[in-house]
């Protein structure tokens, strides 16, 4: 086995281990602006990582320059696609940006999230 | 590879309960947007395995209409609500 195919196995298995802890983020947080800080990590961190790791194992032909399109398009499009989705949200107004204060386009009050309904 | 496409599919089957159970439409969009990156990721491993190498022309499409998508749903539900 070769030492390049082993930091590209090493690349692969960082990703899938990054995509896995960040799906049970998705699972487990509370509020959408949350799950989506989760969910940016499967989308740059793990993508990027397995990508790059599969670049490192063709060396230099026309698949290496497929793969490298792909990464640059997965780093350039998702955050834009995270930031619109934000953005819905809270033109939407369904959830709150800020535990403490409340939609800004309402009124300015503070709102305890300790407090018991 | 086989390995690695086994526990993506996990994790995206995982990571499906919260497209099925999201409170708000959001929540859904997220989860879609994940599970598209994980089935890409999916195609590009494949293309190894099977030594083919149109499943990465596939990825890349697939990605370019799912950004498409992903815009057309948050321009559609971006609007404010009348008060």
């Amino acid at each position: 086995m070769d030492i390049i195919e082993i930091i590209s196995y090493l690349f692969i298995s960082i990703g899938c281990l990054i995509m896995a802890i960040a799906s049970l983020g998705l699972y487990r947080f509370p509020d959408v602006y949350m799950r989506l800080h989760a969910s940016a990590k499967i989308n740059t961190g793990g993508a990027m990582n397995i990508l790059f790791g599969l670049m490192l194992r063709f060396g230099f032909q026309l698949v290496t320059i497929k793969f490298f399109v792909l990464l640059l398009l997965i780093f350039i499009l998702t955050p834009v696609v995270s930031h619109a989705i934000s953005r819905s949200a809270h033109l939407q107004g369904k959830t709150e940006l800020i535990p403490f204060i409340s939609h800004p386009k309402k009124k300015f009050t503070f709102n305890n999230p300790w407090e018991k309904k | 590879m086989n390995a690695f496409i086994y526990i993506l599919i996990g994790v995206s089957i995982f990571s499906a309960y919260r497209l099925l159970v999201g409170p708000t439409i959001q929540d859904r969009l997220v989860s879609l947007n994940s599970i598209s990156v994980i089935f890409i990721i999916i195609l590009a491993l494949y293309s190894l395995e099977s030594k083919n190498v149109f499943f990465l022309d596939i990825a890349i499409s697939f990605l370019l209409l799912d950004f498409v998508g992903m815009i057309a749903y948050t321009k559609y539900l971006g609007h404010e609500e009348d008060k």
